[in-house]
């Protein structure tokens, strides 16, 4: 065998090498070329980024803001729109573009997210442009709560787009059929669970039928609490100071409804049914953005309705608010087309589209909220008593600011109010919270 | 001129060698570039920020090992995912293992239709696992699931799945072995290539089934379940998406994996430093349950009469 022979493999090998060598380089190239961020192009168009966190229907009306935006500044700037629905998605994105320094011009926040965003320097100040714009922005018509939830250490850092409260969703239709009497504005939670424990059907020796659902998200909570005289942070927000007799006594009424079936045990209604529109209970705690969402799921099978939230041992309702709105990022190029750009989405005119019209959650603009309520009357569309989430906003609201560590204290909430009902004391429940925040506290 | 020397066998078979090794480098190298920018360089950024506080924002500050001591001393929490990570991989390393090699062995049957039953067992493997996992809500539901269901058919009151400390990692450890069609497949690959006369001479010496299975099958068979037990071991140690979707992690972290902890430290926290030393942690640990199964496999893992360094 000569050595010729032995060779060809290698021979082809060589070339081939070169050829994927220099495949490899143009990948390297096109895909640093494809990182490159956005900016003005040739044409002179600046390109903006906006990043939302919206249902499909809430992106069509964002959609449509931002071309009407876009014509009126004559094709000068030109908004590429990321829509992220699901929340924990959108955050994990948000907070991995932060880290890579990577963020979008424009990005919708929460008002929890303000402190948290705030220290890091991922968004950016807006005072001086309010300022300098405020005959347009007209920051009186905000709502003052808001406003105060959009600002850390004296300075503001969004502009409002909705502004969110809970109430009581019931089906009028259930309560006729058991002549029960619809609740009025002066319920306590007693009268709350005790109206709850009057739907209890069961079948079989099974639950077929509940009063109310119960809601245990953090920020809703924190009203809860404070109607019935407690604290979940201290004031000046550098520690949990959830655990109180006063937010056992909370918990513990919670727990006595659901093992009076009043209220279903943890995972205990049917997977993937609403129980509200499912007709499984006869009330449904849930914040005013579920309005558009509750028509459609209920979709006139029954009459209903929403009522204001009881009032607790205080003579309060204690109502928590919390809202979304849009920043500009700390690192934003263009900071004025940018500015241009969150303007024309908390517009009274956008206020419109993406609220007033469909008559979702309460408008980040006092002004608009009139007109939100005026056009919910005349669509004749339930809920009714749409305007009481307007006026629990002006009389019942408690003053919420959200702390530095929230996404922390969301966590450990979640993680041990989940045992509630299935074998978690409140106190425990409570302490462990208080514990285990405090303790993220000190190692942040 | 044409060198008519003949080349000694040593000299032909290492030229060989080093061609293949050459063409092997070469076909490699895309899964290298791949391996270097998305493992190797994320592993040393890791490494290194494990001994830092960095929060994601401005430089890293080093702080020596101050986050191994309070993750190893301080840190009830890591304490608890590494017990539930652990109770997971002692339930579902098993328990998968003897499930996906039982129904190969049923699967290696010569029946008619047996095709179809293959086809069904491996089906699962396929689905997304977040819409499965969703499924299983449903499944765990406490009082309209239907595994509660059944159970309440012959009596046994309802189990809260999914909201219980106690039932919690079982219920997570059903939901993996469903997917175990994936490995069933491997193994009956492996049984498939067991010779046949290796059972022929057993069944002549009077070998019963169970003799044949601990004699013939177990041991020609032990490669496929070393690689199966390796592979298994690291994603058990790895679990996520199911304590990610399915609970939170709760209740009371009855389900807090590792990997959920880390995800929880690095993206809610933004501690990515500690994050770095519990991930660092995570991989140590990995490394030397791993490196402990290596060693024992020259026990119990037989690859046949094959001489190492053979070169015919």
């Amino acid at each position: 065998m000569t050595k010729s022979t032995l060779t060809p493999l290698g021979t082809t090998l060589l070339t081939r090498r070169t050829l994927l060598t220099a495949a490899a380089a143009g990948a390297v190239g096109v895909s640093l070329a494809a990182c490159a961020p956005g900016g003005t192009s040739g044409t002179g168009t600046k390109t903006l980024k906006l990043w939302s966190d919206h249902s499909t229907e809430e992106l069509a009306g964002i959609k449509q803001v931002v071309a009407d935006f876009e014509k009126a500044q004559g094709g000068s700037i030109k908004v590429e729109i990321l829509n992220i629905a699901d929340g924990g998605q959108y955050y994990t994105k948000l907070k991995t573009a932060a880290v890579g320094n990577n963020l979008p011009d424009v990005f919708y926040v929460r008002t929890f997210d303000t402190a948290p965003f705030a220290t890091k320097t991922w968004t950016r100040p807006i005072d001086d442009l309010i300022q300098r714009d405020s005959t347009e922005v007209v920051p009186d018509d905000f709502w003052a709560a808001q406003t105060a939830q959009f600002t850390y250490e004296d300075k503001v850092y969004a502009l409002p787009y909705d502004f969110s409260n809970i109430g009581v969703y019931i089906n009028k239709s259930m309560f006729e059929a058991e002549g029960i009497p619809l609740p009025d504005a002066s319920w306590t939670w007693d009268d709350y669970y005790a109206t709850a424990a009057k739907f209890v059907k069961k079948e079989g020796g099974k639950q077929t039928r509940w009063g109310t659902t119960l809601l245990t998200a953090d920020w809703y909570m924190l009203g809860v609490f404070a109607s019935n005289g407690g604290k979940v942070f201290s004031d000046d927000l550098t520690q949990c100071v959830i655990n109180s007799s006063e937010n056992v006594a909370t918990l513990q009424a919670m727990l006595d409804a659901m093992e009076a079936g009043a209220a279903p045990l943890p995972n205990a209604t049917p997977a993937g049914v609403d129980p509200f529109s499912g007709e499984l209970a006869a009330m449904y705690i849930m914040g005013s953005f579920a309005t558009t969402g509750v028509r459609a799921s209920v979709d006139g099978k029954f009459d209903w309705d929403v009522a204001p939230l009881p009032n607790g041992s205080t003579g309060t309702r204690g109502v928590s608010c919390a809202g979304g709105g849009w920043s500009i990022a700390g690192s934003a190029g263009d900071v004025d087309a940018s500015w241009e750009l969150v303007k024309a989405l908390a517009s009274p005119a956008a206020q419109e589209i993406l609220i007033v019209e469909p008559t979702r959650s309460v408008p980040g603009r006092q002004s608009s909220a009139e007109q939100w309520a005026e056009q919910a009357a005349a669509s004749n569309e339930p809920p009714a008593s749409i305007q009481i989430f307007v006026d629990q906003m002006k009389t019942d609201a408690i003053d919420v600011h959200y702390p530095t560590f929230w996404q922390d204290f969301q966590t450990i909430w979640g993680n041990q109010i989940g045992t509630l009902g299935a074998g978690g004391e409140p106190a425990a429940i409570l302490a462990n919270v208080q514990d285990e925040t405090n303790k993220l506290i000190a190692r942040s | 001129m044409f060198d008519t020397s003949r080349p000694t066998r040593r000299q032909t078979g290492s030229s060989l060698r080093r061609k293949e090794a050459r063409a092997g480098l070469i076909w490699v190298q895309w899964w290298f570039v791949g391996f270097l920018l998305f493992t190797l360089i994320p592993i040393c950024a890791a490494i290194y920020l494990s001994f830092t506080s960095w929060q994601g924002i401005g430089a890293p500050q080093w702080i020596g090992i101050d986050n191994y001591v309070e993750i190893l001393s301080g840190d009830p929490v890591f304490w608890k995912s590494l017990r539930v990570t652990a109770l997971y991989t002692a339930l579902a390393l098993p328990s998968g293992l003897v499930l996906g090699f039982g129904l190969a062995m049923l699967m290696n049957q010569k029946l008619r239709g047996v095709t179809v039953f293959r086809t069904i067992y491996y089906l699962p493997s396929i689905l997304s696992g977040v819409p499965v996992l969703i499924l299983w809500m449903f499944v765990f539901n406490r009082d309209f699931g239907i595994l509660n269901w059944m159970l309440d058919l012959v009596g046994i009151p309802a189990v809260p799945w999914l909201n219980s400390e106690f039932w919690v990692v079982p219920a997570i450890t059903v939901t993996t072995l469903w997917g175990v069609g994936g490995s069933v497949i491997i193994y009956l690959a492996g049984l498939q290539g067991v010779p046949t006369e290796l059972y022929e001479v057993a069944t002549l010496d009077g070998a019963g089934w169970w003799r044949t299975l601990f004699t013939v099958t177990l041991p020609m068979m032990s490669p496929v379940v070393f690689f199966q037990l390796v592979l298994a071991l690291i994603g058990s140690l790895q679990v996520f998406a199911q304590a990610y979707i399915l609970t939170g992690g709760g209740p009371n972290y009855a389900s807090y994996f590792m990997s959920l902890y880390i995800y929880n430290e690095a993206f809610i926290g933004l501690r990515l430093g500690y994050a770095s030393a519990l991930a660092v942690i995570l991989f140590i640990l990995i490394l030397l349950v791993t490196a402990v199964v290596f060693g024992t496999s020259r026990f119990w893992v037989y690859y046949g009469d094959s001489v190492e360094g053979d070169e015919s």
